[in-house]
């Protein structure tokens, strides 16, 4: 399935005949690569396959009118990105009694999370990265996780490369100082 | 390297493999190590460790995924084609014409109706002016009783009407030669 390009991909997309088969080849391609993406963010696995399946459910409605003026994977990031700091801001919309409420929230459900494997040190650099704000907390984990360069993170987040180099240096700062610090 | 050394070397690695193209991205690959390590050379803490997923999913969940996707797409496709076969018959030229057709017979129906109501309603005095009355030529052959008769139900009309009626028998009385007199020329 791997094999098949993303231009073949929509290729067959846009062929009514194999537009299902074209599709499950797509959600196979990318449903890994945006599962960690969005997990990183909603930590939460729960929360994670609500808003995977919702990116892939937009994914589709919005496939058809794709321009290809980006790639098929810049604009599938794109669409989990938005659709993740959507989840986070109706979080924070239903529980509105604190402004770190969230991310306290969110570094509780690492404790108890079942699908957390890491060591105590693992644990501690995930709380560090929940006190970053939400989008240096995107580039952070794009840059240190997945390597990803630059340039794409700048299609994905519509950010210049200028600031997203500064905003991960700014990232790793406050890490490493909440990493001392604790 | 001379030819013999490069012969050499392969002869020393034969039986070992290697992925395809591994050399060819080696550079860019090294080159990329080095701008991460750079990258948080002034993050000790940071760089010590070790990079990697602390996060874990059932093996399950990837193969299961794909086919959950495609029945929720189904479903919504299904809502959808039931809001499309209504657009369809909602927009169709025929439709459209007969419905603007029935909305524009249904407008004038409804004034006609409002119109005849008022006609037929306005057959007494509450509903005409005094002017109205006064300049009736009918009207002037009533006597003052007859005109009492003529008065509709006070509960039927309003205050303002009631208050135009006593006004206009009050007039009539104070001036009795108006009811049979020529009211032509009646100042008001």
């Amino acid at each position: 399935m791997e094999h098949y390009s993303d231009e073949e991909l929509l290729k067959q997309f846009s062929l009514e005949q194999s537009r299902n088969y074209a599709y499950s080849l797509i959600v196979r391609k990318y449903q890994q690569k945006l599962y960690w993406h969005i997990r990183k963010i909603v930590i939460d696995h729960d929360d994670t396959d609500d808003v995977l399946q919702n990116t892939f459910i937009k994914a589709w409605k919005g496939l058809l009118g794709f321009k290809q003026e980006s790639q098929l994977y810049t604009w599938l990031y794109r669409i989990a990105t938005n659709e993740s700091l959507n989840f986070l801001r109706s979080k924070k919309r239903a529980n509105t009694t604190s402004i770190h409420a969230i991310e306290e929230q969110l570094s509780k459900s690492l404790e108890s999370d079942n699908y957390f494997k890491g060591d105590e040190i693992q644990m501690k650099l995930q709380k560090a990265i929940l006190t970053l704000p939400e989008k240096q907390r995107i580039v952070f984990n794009m840059r240190y996780y997945d390597e990803t360069p630059y340039e794409q993170m700048s299609e994905i987040l519509e950010t210049s490369v200028g600031a997203l180099k500064a905003s991960y240096h700014i990232a790793a700062k406050k890490v490493e100082e909440h990493l001392l610090g604790n | 390297m001379n030819e013999e050394q490069h012969n050499l070397g392969d002869k020393k690695n034969s039986g070992f493999g290697m992925p395809d193209g591994y050399f060819d991205s080696f550079d860019a690959r090294l080159m990329k190590k080095i701008e991460m390590q750079e990258e948080l050379s002034e993050f000790p803490t940071l760089s010590s460790i070790k990079k990697e997923n602390p996060f874990f999913v059932d093996a399950s969940y990837f193969e299961d995924l794909p086919s959950i996707i495609a029945d929720k797409i189904h479903a919504q496709k299904a809502g959808l084609n039931w809001l499309d076969k209504l657009k369809s018959i909602l927009f169709r030229p025929a439709f459209a014409l007969s419905f603007g057709i029935a909305l524009i017979v249904t407008v004038v129906f409804v004034y006609k109706s409002q119109s005849i109501v008022t006609e037929e309603v306005c057959n007494d005095l509450a509903c005409l002016s005094k002017e109205e009355i006064l300049n009736s030529k009918d009207f002037g052959a009533l006597t003052v009783e007859e005109l009492m008769n003529e008065m509709p139900d006070n509960s039927s009309v309003s205050d303002a009407d009631t208050v135009l009626d006593k006004e206009l028998i009050n007039d009539l009385i104070e001036n009795p030669e108006l009811i049979s007199g020529d009211v032509e020329n009646l100042e008001l």
